[in-house]
This record gives C-alpha cells, sequence and structure tokens, in this order.
C-alpha cells in the first residue's frame, strides 16, 4: 500500500459561470520513503493536488476522487480526522516563509504550539523541543532564534524554522511547495543539502513541487509532470532528465540552463502559452504548443500509458 | 503584533501634539473623577439649605456653586462622571468581547456560517436600539448593571463587522494555512492567529466608541430611564441643569463643560490612535 495514494482526483470551480478546471484527473502514489518531485508551469495544478489532500482549498472547490493517506480516506474527512493527521504525519512548508509565520507569535510559540497540540507536551518540554528543532535544521544561535519574531530573521532562516516546525511532528510525509523558490541560489543549495542529510538519516518521504527542473533533479528519484491539470509524464529522475519522453518534458529538460554547456545566445523557452483552468479540450492539451503535434492530437486525448520505465500521455512519445 | 509595535504605536501616540494634549487632559479628568470627591468638604448627598443654588464664585463655600437643594455640583459633577465612565468602561468589555467573538468567528469559519450571522446583524442593526435598551429597562425595571450590559450589547454590531472584514483578510494569509496544516484546531487557530492581528482595529473602535456610549447614557438618563436619583451621571446632571437653565445656568454648564471636555479628549485620542495604528505591516 502506498503512502499517499491520489486517485482519479479532479477538482473545478465555478467561477462567474464558468467552469474553471484546476485538476483533470490525476493518480499518483507515493510510497514510504519515496522522494518524487513534481513539476509543471504555473497553473498546471501541481499545488492544487496536494493542497487538497490537506483539505486546504477553498470552500467553493468541488472535487471528485480520492486521497487516502496511510489507507485513511481524507477526501471530505472533517477537520477532527484531518488535525490527526495534518502537522503529525503529513506536513507540508510553503513558498514564502514570511508568510507562513504568524508575524506576532515569536519563534518558540509557533514551534511549541504544533507540539502542545499534537503530544500535549507541557511548556517547558516544548521549549526544549523547539530548541532541538531549530538545531537540527542548523540555524545559527538556536537560542535567540526562540526569541525572535519572524521579521527578525533572514529568508533562509525562516525556511529553515518552517523545516523544523514541520518536523517537529516527525511527519512521516513532507509535502515542500516551491520551498526555495522564494530564497537566493545559495541559500537554496543549504536547504536542499539539508533534505539531502535530512532523507539519509530517516525514511522520509517527500513531494518536491517545484517548476525548476534543476532543484527537483537534485533530490527527487521520480519526476512526475504535469500540464494543463494532469500528469503527461511520470518517470524515474534520471531517466526523465536523461531521455523525456513527453514532448513538453523534453522542451522542460532543454529549457533547464546547464553549467558547462554551450553558450547560448537566446536561452531555450517552451513556445506559446500555459493553458487556463477555463480551457477544455478535444485532444492533447500540449498540442497547440507541441513541435510533433499531428491531426490526431487535436481530436483524440492521449491516455497515460504506463511502460517499463514510467508513463507517458502521448500518441507519439519521443524514442517509440 | 510584533514586538516593538505598540511601543511604536505609544510612539507616535505621543508625537502627535494633540492627541498627547488630549491624552493628558483625558486622564487628569478620570482623576479628578476618580479622586476629586475626597479632596472635597462636601459630600454629594449633603443638603445646604444655607447657600441653595448658589452661583459659583469665591465667596461660596462651593467652588462650583450648588442645585437646587444645595448639593455640591463640584462633587456631584464628579460622582456624575464616575457613573458615567464605569457605563462606558462595562458596555465596551462587553461590547468589544462580543464584537470581537462574533466578528472572528464569522470571518473564519465563512460560508453558510458567516451569511446566517452577518444576517442577524444586519436585522440588529435595522432595529431601533435606543428602543431595545428603553425596553429592557421599562421591563426590568432600572437597574443599573442592566442598563450598562444592555448599552453594551448594542455596541457591538459595528465592531464585529470590522472584525470580520479583517479577519476576512487575514484568514487567506498563508501563515494561517500553515496553522491549518500543522494540525491546530479552529478554536486555537481564531484566538491565536487571527485575534492578535485584529487586535489594533479593535482598540481604535473602543476609543471611538466610549464617547458614543457616555453619551447614549447621558441620553437615556436625560430621558429619565438611566441613572436614578440620588445618584447622578452626566445626563441626569445636564438634564436637571436644562431645566434650571434662566435661573441657575452654571447648574447646565458645569456637568456640560465636563462632558464635552470628556468626550473632545475620548474623541482625539482616538483619533490619535487610529492614525498612530494604521501603518500597515512593517519589518
Amino acid at each position: 500500500m502506498a503512502l499517499l495514494d491520489i486517485e482519479s482526483l479532479e477538482i473545478h470551480y465555478e467561477r462567474a459561470g464558468r467552469r474553471v478546471e484546476t485538476v483533470r484527473g490525476v493518480s499518483l502514489a507515493v510510497e514510504k520513503g519515496e522522494c518524487v518531485g513534481l513539476v509543471g508551469e504555473s497553473g498546471s495544478g501541481k499545488t492544487q493536488l496536494f493542497l487538497a489532500s490537506l483539505g486546504l482549498l477553498p470552500r467553493d472547490a468541488r472535487m471528485q476522487g480520492s486521497v487516502r493517506f496511510e489507507g485513511h480516506e481524507l477526501m471530505g474527512a472533517d477537520a477532527r480526522a484531518l488535525n490527526r493527521i495534518r502537522g503529525s504525519k503529513l506536513t507540508m512548508i510553503f513558498q514564502d516563509p514570511l508568510s507562513a509565520l504568524t508575524p506576532h507569535l515569536r519563534i518558540g510559540a509557533q514551534l511549541g504550539e504544533v507540539l502542545t497540540t499534537h503530544r500535549g507536551c507541557s511548556r517547558s518540554e516544548a521549549r526544549a523541543a523547539a530548541l532541538a528543532a531549530l538545531a537540527r535544521v542548523q540555524i545559527s544561535e538556536p537560542e535567540r532564534r526562540l526569541r525572535q519574531y519572524p521579521h527578525e530573521l533572514s529568508g533562509g532562516q525562516r525556511q529553515r524554522v518552517l523545516i523544523a516546525m514541520a518536523l517537529l511532528g516527525d511527519p512521516c510525509m513532507l509535502i515542500a511547495d516551491e520551498p526555495t523558490s522564494a530564497l537566493d541560489v545559495t541559500v537554496q543549495a543549504q536547504i536542499l543539502a539539508f533534505f539531502e542529510t535530512l532523507r539519509a538519516a530517516q525514511p522520509l518521504a517527500i513531494v518536491l513541487i517545484s517548476h525548476d527542473l534543476a532543484v527537483v533533479a537534485r533530490l527527487a528519484e521520480r519526476i512526475v509532470v504535469m500540464y494543463a491539470g494532469r500528469i503527461v509524464e511520470s518517470a524515474p529522475a534520471a531517466r526523465l532528465l536523461a531521455r523525456p519522453r513527453h514532448p513538453y518534458s523534453e522542451l522542460l529538460v532543454q529549457c533547464a540552463p546547464k553549467i558547462g554547456g554551450p553558450r547560448l545566445e537566446r536561452l531555450p523557452f517552451v513556445p506559446g502559452r500555459a493553458p487556463r483552468g477555463e480551457d477544455s479540450f478535444v485532444g492533447c492539451a500540449f498540442a497547440p504548443r507541441c513541435p510533433r503535434a499531428a491531426p490526431r492530437c487535436r481530436e483524440e486525448r492521449p491516455l497515460l500509458e504506463t511502460g517499463r520505465a514510467g508513463a507517458v500521455a502521448c500518441h507519439f512519445p519521443i524514442d517509440s | 503584533m510584533k514586538e516593538g509595535a505598540w511601543s511604536e504605536a505609544w510612539t507616535r501616540l505621543a508625537a502627535g501634539r494633540v492627541a498627547r494634549i488630549a491624552f493628558l487632559i483625558m486622564l487628569a479628568l478620570i482623576l479628578l473623577a476618580l479622586l476629586g470627591p475626597a479632596f472635597s468638604p462636601h459630600a454629594s448627598a449633603t443638603l445646604d439649605w444655607q447657600s441653595v443654588a448658589t452661583a459659583p464664585g469665591g465667596s461660596s463655600r462651593h467652588w462650583l456653586g450648588t442645585d437646587r437643594l444645595g448639593r455640591d455640583l463640584f462633587v456631584r459633577t464628579l460622582e456624575g462622571a464616575r457613573v458615567s465612565l464605569a457605563v462606558a468602561a462595562v458596555a465596551s468589555v462587553v461590547s468589544i468581547s462580543i464584537g470581537l467573538g462574533y466578528g472572528a468567528v464569522a470571518g473564519y469559519v465563512g460560508g453558510h456560517t458567516d451569511r446566517l450571522m452577518m444576517r442577524f446583524i444586519e436585522i440588529l442593526s435595522g432595529l431601533p436600539l435606543i428602543f431595545f435598551v428603553i425596553f429592557v429597562t421599562v421591563l426590568f425595571g432600572r437597574n443599573e448593571v442592566l442598563l450598562f450590559l444592555s448599552i453594551g450589547a448594542v455596541g457591538w454590531l459595528t465592531l464585529a463587522r470590522i472584525v470580520r472584514g479583517q479577519t476576512l483578510s487575514v484568514r487567506r494569509r498563508e501563515f494561517i494555512e500553515a496553522a491549518i496544516v500543522s494540525g491546530a484546531s479552529g478554536a486555537r487557530i481564531i484566538v491565536r492567529h487571527v485575534l492578535p492581528n485584529v487586535a489594533s482595529p479593535a482598540i481604535v473602535y473602543a476609543t471611538l466608541a466610549i464617547p458614543q456610549i457616555i453619551l447614549l447614557e447621558s441620553f437615556l438618563s436625560f430621558l429619565g430611564l438611566g441613572i436614578q436619583e440620588p445618584q447622578a451621571s452626566l445626563g441626569t446632571l445636564i438634564a436637571e441643569g436644562a431645566g434650571e437653565l434662566q435661573s441657575a445656568p452654571w447648574m447646565l454648564l458645569v456637568p456640560g463643560t465636563f462632558l464635552t471636555l470628556l468626550l473632545l479628549s475620548l474623541n482625539l485620542v482616538g483619533d490619535g490612535l487610529r492614525d498612530a495604528f494604521d501603518v500597515g505591516e512593517r519589518g
């Protein structure tokens, strides 16, 4: 049994009488201890997928399908049931570490809150555990940080605090939504390195949501590429980066700048614009931008077909 | 509220000269109301038949004159102010508690609950609330505590709306999502993460509401529905004085001036506070 099992999840909204689809039928399983990278453009539904898993979608979101965590159905579960899982076994860290910390609470109080909620710790126990958690994420001067407010910390320190907070409940799965996008490159490298050591120390499943293939490539064992609310390719990271099969994945890989590669006059990019939630498609959603598109692509939607090394949703996958 | 925000707000409040002077006047008036009567040789209920309705002046034993029954107007005004301030304190505590709780819950829970709660407020604000207070007074007799509570119970509507609006914007912020993800319950999120963020508008509203409450109490007392003899509030004193306007104008002027000064200083302090807090998010 997979740790997290998302099955044919669909999410849509009714906005001003129009149907806006953000996730159009996604099945995804994350195994214990696995690190999955989820890549896609803005609006591809990658964040929605996991917000839905945690019960964080806006009230007017309409959902179908199922999300099971350790066999427990999360879809439609009440807040009480979700709160037993959220913050302890399944947790999430956000893109912007400043806005994800409550501005008027000291770091120590915010960390302590998780413990008093889930463990019923006393204040002094919570303080000691918060201190240990800060030390664990290799923050400088952890003692002092406990007494500080979020705005007094640097971006990297805040992200470390968020990670420390996420790890307090001793989770078996961590969803990281663009965890390094708001940070500069050196801090980004430190955080990624920390994730690596973390995974080496304990079996923690990580879902790394990012638009940055370089970030995902460093950590993920498997990469899932989403486009217009659907998975277009899912494959072991090394294989996908070396030999992408979906034309969209190929373009993404080509777009990632390579150090030591030939010097380019212009950076490559994927032409056209990403489809929006209001758009509906008969055929393949990527067909309008696809260099390999054939008439069939516009008429018939390719299904995600699982092969020996991963799955791809394309009528004419590369290398076939 | 971040560390330093309170002290910063205080600094800004003190920096505004008008607000600073108003704050000092307000403090002086409150202290005078609390301590003043103790320094006067007269008691508020003592009738001085030798000097009935004497005008204020150096020759009189009564600094600010006496009323028709020879009661010392200085002492009576200050004791009346005490009552008015007590009404304001109790009523604003009541209305702030209800307003904060109601607004935060409506804003945080949202959806149908929010719609229902807000419709309820709209219905209440559609009713002439002064009649509610009068109705309660008539029904349960003239009871001071009841008067305090009923004024407070009608004063929370605006604050609940303000707090709801603030909550709506706070609840969309990411730290609320982060708190949900960390498994905190709704009640905990409201108390720990939402309310402190809506505290400053609530404080400002309270300082601006206190003068309104004092005015409302004075109005009710003026109508004869508030405080009962021999007790006085600023409102009853003004009502009494208004009847003697031609023969003894000081009976209106003394409590009237006190009330005007009190309201003016409270309003200016409220304005100053609003400016002091109205700085958005810094840092």
